[in-house]
């Protein structure tokens, strides 16, 4: 039996994972600049890497994946 | 009202004129009604009740705590004996057009804010989803532009929030401002905004 499809597309990837990746403790956000499949994160950390590479070994086992330290986002009012 | 923000451009409807600014900025995230007085400078700011009402809270489009949303966006009908330039953002210029353009990767662009006045910097997203907290909590926003300051600045900070992204080399509204980190800035497809509210640019 043929293993089930995977999206090999970046922008498909981040359509099926968006809403797994956002809801894990770190991750500011999750797109595709440059057609690569980024996630941005609230401040470095490996342990939240491993976690967006298990959530995505489990969709697409050969994705790949650049992290950016974007720091946490907040709607810009005057404090 | 005690919130303060930026006012981004003026937009129009059905024959009026109205400011156009965040839902957070206007309506302080759904909780002031339609009909709430807008004051230039913001009460936050030392404006005076009495004196600077310019505007008055006409529509919003409504934030969702369980996800969801691609705008935060209110506009608020202008009195009619306050004077606005539908045009000109003060050091960004003259709107070529009041046609919006698509952000794209790697757009080259400005805004001019509250907090840090004018700043420049690059589109290096055009669908980022992304958490941004607000006081209701922690909200989702999908297909959201990301950008990137010029090195050595922030392209926003807290109060800037309103502003009109605009296309550096073509001088059209790109997109609306509404949340960032110290690092980058994140802004709502100006196409969705006016189709959400909708309005268009005045001009």
């Amino acid at each position: 039996m043929a293993p089930p499809k995977t999206p090999s597309d970046p922008r498909a990837l981040k359509r099926k994972v968006s809403s797994q990746i956002l809801e894990l403790p770190g991750v500011s956000g999750i797109g595709v600049p440059k057609g690569r499949l980024t996630v941005y994160l609230d401040v470095d950390s490996e342990d939240v890497r491993d976690r967006v590479r298990e959530v995505l070994k489990a969709v697409s086992p050969e994705a790949d994946v650049v992290f950016m330290v974007t720091g946490k986002f907040s709607k810009q009012d005057p404090e | 009202m005690v919130e303060a923000g930026t006012l981004g451009a003026i937009v129009k409807s059905g024959g009026a004129q109205y400011i156009l600014s965040n839902n957070h900025v206007l309506a302080n995230e759904d909780k002031l009604p339609v009909g709430t007085a807008i004051f230039q400078p913001a009460l936050l700011d030392k404006g005076n009740q009495t004196t600077d009402k310019i505007a008055t809270l006409s529509k919003t489009v409504p934030l969702s705590p369980r996800g969801g949303n691609n705008v935060d966006c209110a506009i608020a009908a202008i009195d009619k004996t306050v004077p606005a330039d539908p045009t000109f953002l003060p050091k960004v210029g003259m709107l070529a057009t009041t046609l919006p353009i698509d952000a794209t990767d790697g757009m080259k662009v400005h805004k001019v804010g509250r907090t840090t006045g004018y700043t420049a910097g690059s589109v290096l997203d055009i669908s980022a989803d992304v958490n941004i907290q607000y006081d209701i909590g922690t909200l989702t926003f999908q297909g959201q532009i990301l950008i990137a300051p010029d090195q050595g600045q922030m392209f926003s900070d807290a109060g800037d929030s309103g502003s009109l992204i605009v296309d550096r080399g073509l001088g059209r509204a790109t997109g609306l401002l509404f949340g960032g980190s110290p690092k980058s800035t994140i802004a709502n497809h100006f196409s969705d905004v006016l189709a959400a509210l909708q309005i268009q640019l005045a001009g």
